[in-house]
């Protein structure tokens, strides 16, 4: 291994997702770092260094964003980087806050994600309009759920997927975040497949109860070198793998039934953690669902399913969480039970396979045995796939 | 209020904008700061918990200690320019007609202070550097920074 140290997670802690929270992006990340430490019974002064996450400062409305926040994500008087890669910012963060680590130059790091899309109005989806071109798309005031719509129907009609099978993805994540403490009001519940398929058409084929909400909040997580864990005897969640790959940045290039993004992520991450079959290596994962196909989509990049292959697991409940056989995925209930303040959702994913693999998933925990997990995010330009792999 | 874009194409070139807009939540320390001058005209410093310093502007967190605050209390006595500026043009690059006069302004045994203009001066020349000010409040108060109209030269 060419890094110089191994990375342990000592801790995470996650605000509850709201809708419009009261709290400033600096309150709110204050709120996750401190329960981070409390939750890693460490103080800020076993704190190296710090990396700030936080998607399109446009949501939050303040230029600059992970560092007018950075006091509240006690950065104050410590090395401080920002890490952004939009959506995928959450996972990208870990791994940055990773590299602090495995480089040898720091002994312990603070990862804090903060996100306050409440901010924008009168909808945030304004603010994905200028990601766009702005010769080509922006006149047409294209939004994100317009470039999703597309990539579902070319991933439902490539596979001959039944919208039922999305339905089944968005009760399953749905009833799954009824159990997870920072579920954002309203989002989580016991959906029937009728009042998904039945609910509002945003942009066909994407429906209201098949996507993930505007959310405001924030997550964290201490990472520390095998050195400082040694010194404190004890026996941590480590860092396996780490990921990140990113297809062209013109969505018109991409074929959109498959995330080659992800797929090469994947591959780096397995290869570093030395995992060469994933499906029987991978024993609990947390694709990002933004949209209900997305898992799927993205079950597929991580090769955990072939082509295809990811809605047929469905309907055999292959991706539940109380699968003896299958491989669990997103027992958090992810962006579409629990919530999706961007930057702090991916963070969540990461903090949801930590908490698995220490069995400390309270109501969440799988039943099956979990001792390697996987957390996945995307965003960007939608080009963007990050992943880390965690073991105990 | 919308965020359609308004976009002017020619060959060549297009006029756009970003067309985002905001509602900020003041945030809890923010509430208590900005109702405190609203409703009684006074300027609410925190404490931390553990070192006991006191912050203005108030956070419910220590960024030194990183824990809460605990105590809030008005700060008390004079206040002092700590450094001051003369602004000659506007935020789009007008002349101003008049110069402004901005300062940080803090109080003793509190750390950090706040910005805000200086009026009330008999001359620009008034304006130095340790010159004791006081708030000059605004009848109607809405709960923000403007509450304050400006700081004055304070009366012996």
């Amino acid at each position: 291994m060419p890094y110089k140290n191994r990375v342990a997670v000592l801790g995470a802690g996650l605000t509850r997702f709201m809708r419009r929270a009261l709290e400033t992006p600096k309150e709110l990340a204050f709120q996750a770092a401190s329960a981070a430490l409390r939750d890693a019974s460490l103080t800020i002064s076993d704190v190296d260094c710090v990396v700030g996450i936080t998607a399109p400062d446009a949501f939050d409305g303040v230029h600059m964003n992970a560092e007018y926040f950075a006091d509240g994500a006690g950065a104050r008087g410590k090395p401080y980087m920002r890490s952004y890669v939009g959506g995928g910012s959450g996972v990208f963060g870990v791994i940055n806050g990773w590299y602090h680590v495995a480089s040898g130059d720091f002994d312990t790091c603070l990862v804090v994600a903060e996100e306050k899309m409440s901010s924008a109005l009168p909808h945030p989806q304004g603010a994905f309009n200028a990601i766009y071109d702005q010769f080509l798309e922006r006149p047409l005031g294209v939004n994100l759920l317009w470039i999703f719509a597309l990539e579902m129907n070319r991933y439902m009609s490539a596979h001959g997927v039944p919208m039922e099978t999305f339905a089944q993805v968005a009760r399953k994540n749905k009833l799954n975040g009824m159990d997870h403490p920072s579920s954002q009001s309203g989002i989580s519940g016991d959906f029937s497949i009728e009042e998904i398929m039945d609910s509002e058409v945003m942009a066909w084929p994407v429906q209201r109860l098949m996507v993930s909400p505007v959310s405001d909040g924030a997550g964290a997580m201490l990472l520390a070198s095998e050195e400082f864990v040694k010194k404190r005897g004890l026996d941590p969640v480590w860092i396996e793998g780490v990921g990140w790959n990113l297809d062209t940045s013109y969505w018109t290039n991409r074929d959109l039934y498959y995330p080659r993004y992800l797929e090469k992520a994947a591959l780096m991450a397995y290869d570093m953690a030395g995992v060469t079959d994933p499906r029987k290596e991978i024993h609990v994962v947390e694709p990002y669902d933004p949209f209900a196909y997305k898992e799927l989509h993205h079950l597929e990049g991580l090769q955990l399913a072939d082509k295809g292959q990811a809605p047929r697991l469905v309907e055999k409940g292959f991706w539940d969480r109380d699968t003896l056989a299958g491989i669990p995925a997103t027992p958090s209930g992810g962006l579409i039970g629990v919530g999706n303040p961007i930057a702090a959702a991916g963070m969540m994913k990461v903090a949801e396979i930590y908490w698995q693999l220490e069995g400390r998933a309270g109501k969440r925990q799988v039943r099956r045995e979990a001792r390697r997990g996987l957390a996945q995010a995307w965003g960007d330009l939608m080009q963007v796939g990050t992943v880390v792999i965690l073991g105990k | 209020m919308s965020t359609q874009p308004h976009y002017s194409t020619a060959p060549g070139k297009a006029l756009g904008n970003i067309p985002i807009h905001h509602r900020y939540t003041v945030g809890v320390a923010g509430e208590r700061f900005f109702k405190a001058m609203r409703d009684r005209k006074v300027i609410l410093a925190a404490a931390c918990s553990s070192c006991r310093q006191r912050f203005l502007p108030p956070k419910i967190y220590c960024e030194i200690c990183f824990v809460e605050t605990g105590d809030w209390s008005p700060v008390e006595g004079p206040a002092r320019v700590k450094s001051f500026t003369l602004l000659h043009r506007s935020l789009d690059e007008e002349p101003l007609t008049q110069p402004v006069a901005v300062a940080l302004i803090v109080w003793d045994g509190v750390r950090g202070g706040i910005l805000h203009r200086v009026g009330g001066l008999e001359d620009p020349s008034q304006l130095k550097t340790g010159l004791l000010v006081e708030p000059c409040w605004a009848d109607e108060r809405a709960g923000g920074v403007n509450d304050i109209r400006f700081f004055a030269p304070a009366n012996p």
